[in-house]
């Protein structure tokens, strides 16, 4: 299996991948997990070259250089000692790495054999003496995915700065959605839901709960009758992590600091919409959005409030 | 990396046997072994310079009862099998050897091999995604020192265990592949056709048929229900139609299973109904 999970952020990808996990009792020492970042490179994933140093006495020692390998040969290492026993890659983040420059050749083991004997085993084989070296199963240096190695990856859609995946990479995997449609509990509860309060001064203007919060932002969000930035600008249910038994006063204090920054740095910073607006016209910038909370004053425009009741 | 050979105790009390053996000893020191420590010596060094990758540095002896639990073989105990330890104790691959002095030609290496890989296929076949029998390296030592080796039928089963992809040792170095080799001794890729007709005697294959023109595998039951001893009789069947299945499926043969309907072949047929 080779899946992406992606959507917006705090939406659960990571949490879909661990209950994937968790649901078929993998256990941890064989799901190898990492995350993809603008400075990982092939060396980080196959393996490299790193100074080790020996020590020869207290205050002395040599260095020497040993192969490190990288999460992708240990985990093939480990599909292939046993080929009954499935085998999990985990790739967090994969937007924010280099996809096509960490893969390298690898890339070309991506494609698997749908029929025949070697079902599941990659097509094509890419030649690695570095990578085959001690895995026993492989008679010499061409390398394959076996079909009990798997790999999953999440994917967050509203990334800044984010590398491209290309069109050929992407082919190569199944993709979920994870919508941004809240989760609920066996007793039909909603997950991660805490009571919200919105003020203007000593008027409670708005109490609601995040779980309708958050779905009204996103809706205010990526409406084309409201701000039209699109579904990419969408946050998900986890985007904040409420300890539910905390009060309100820690709930605000992470609705401000998170939640707020997000909005007007990520939302209203980027909207064009010049007669809609998720702000009230009082607040000019991030200080006094941040100030006016924190003080109870109203903080969203009309709009949103009409929206969110 | 590291690997070491993990073996029943009765691997030890076969070489000592041997050993002590004058027979067999004589054979032993014509191949400039003298001792037990010399062969076990010999082995290491053979396996390593044929399977660079092993890099076996000694032996290891254990139980048979905690050997078959390690290998996760769901039939009985093996006196002949044992596995490849990583440096992490991980197992790395499993291993069998073919004793010395076993003069059974019909049992020649299927006894030794394959009950245990069938009782771990009945451990592993539920989940298991990939279509080969096993689902680790195997490797398979011949120290013994008869002329069975020798014989036409037993290099069969020789090349049935390469075919299968299982590694091949013979401490003694005899070479099997003569019976496949062409005039100049070169070893052809090995056909379905080639390999069925290694099977012909008076010009039908009793264990298996091949129909090139409607592309099937027809697996035939006579040898093992005409056999005095079905559940033994299915260890040499299975190693024989294996490999051709092998081919067939690669080749995109249909494989016809007819002839087993109503024929117990136990977890051999839950590995052909996957086929």
């Amino acid at each position: 299996m080779q899946k992406i999970y992606y959507g917006a952020p705090g939406t659960g990808k990571s949490f879909e991948v661990n209950k994937y996990l968790k649901d078929n009792h993998i256990p941890d020492d064989r799901v190898f997990r990492v995350t993809f970042h603008p400075e990982y490179s092939y060396g980080d994933f196959t393996g490299q070259l790193l100074p080790t140093v020996i020590r020869t006495g207290a205050n002395a020692g040599d260095i020497t250089y040993d192969y490190a390998k990288g999460v992708f040969t240990l985990a093939l290492e480990k599909a292939y000692e046993d080929t009954s026993k499935e085998v999990y890659l985990v790739l967090e983040e994969m937007s924010r790495g280099n996809c096509a420059a960490i893969f390298g050749d690898i890339f070309q083991l991506l494609d698997r054999e749908t029929e025949g004997l070697n079902r599941g085993y990659s097509r094509y084989f890419v030649n690695n003496s570095v990578i085959a070296k001690d895995i026993i199963a492989l008679t010499d240096d061409r390398i394959k995915l076996p079909p009990n190695l798997s790999i999953l990856g999440t994917v967050n859609t509203s990334d800044q700065n984010v590398f491209v995946m290309d069109t050929a990479f992407k082919r190569r995997f199944e993709w979920e959605y994870i919508s941004t449609k809240a989760v609920q509990n066996d007793h039909g509860e909603y997950l991660n839901n805490v009571n919200v309060h919105l003020n203007n001064g000593s008027t409670v203007i708005v109490d609601t709960t995040w779980v309708e919060l958050y779905n009204a932002l996103n809706i205010f969000i990526s409406s084309d009758d409201k701000l039209g930035l699109g579904e990419d600008k969408q946050i998900g249910q986890f985007f904040i992590e409420f300890d539910t038994s905390a009060t309100w006063d820690k709930h605000k204090n992470q609705i401000k600091n998170k939640l707020l920054h997000f909005l007007w740095f990520d939302i209203n910073q980027s909207s064009y919409r010049a007669d809609v607006k998720l702000f009230d016209n009082s607040i000019k910038n991030f200080s006094e959005l941040y100030d006016a909370f924190e003080e109870d004053k109203k903080i969203f425009s009309d709009e949103f409030l009409q929206l969110l009741q | 990396m590291n690997h070491i050979l993990v073996l029943p105790e009765e691997f030890e009390t076969n070489l000592n046997d041997a050993c002590a053996n004058n027979d067999i000893h004589e054979k032993w020191l014509r191949i400039g072994i003298d001792t037990v420590l010399d062969m076990k010596n010999s082995i290491i060094t053979k396996l390593n310079e044929k399977y660079p990758k092993l890099n076996i540095t000694g032996f290891r002896i254990e139980s048979k009862q905690i050997i078959k639990e390690r290998i996760e073989n769901n039939g009985g105990t093996s006196v002949y099998a044992g596995y490849i330890e990583k440096d992490n104790g991980n197992i790395d691959g499993l291993f069998f050897y073919i004793p010395p002095s076993l003069n059974s030609g019909n049992d020649f290496l299927t006894r030794q091999v394959l009950p245990s890989l069938i009782g771990i296929y009945e451990n592993i076949s539920p989940n298991m995604e990939d279509m080969h029998f096993n689902s680790r390296p195997v490797y398979i030592l011949n120290i013994n020192e008869t002329n069975r080796s020798e014989q036409r039928a037993v290099k069969i089963s020789f090349l049935c265990a390469e075919l299968l992809g299982f590694n091949y040792l013979d401490v003694f170095e005899r070479d099997f592949h003569d019976i496949v080799t062409d005039g100049d001794n070169n070893i052809p890729v090995i056909t379905l056709t080639i390999f069925n007709n290694l099977f012909i005697t008076n010009g039908n294959n009793e264990w298996f048929a091949v129909n090139h023109i409607e592309k099937t595998l027809k697996l035939l039951s006579s040898r093992v229900t005409s056999s005095s001893n079905p559940s033994a009789e299915i260890y040499r069947y299975a190693l024989k139609v294996l490999p051709a299945i092998y081919m067939a499926v690669e080749e995109g043969y249909r494989i016809d299973l007819s002839d087993f309907d109503n024929v117990n072949v136990g977890m051999f047929r839950t590995y052909l109904s996957k086929i």
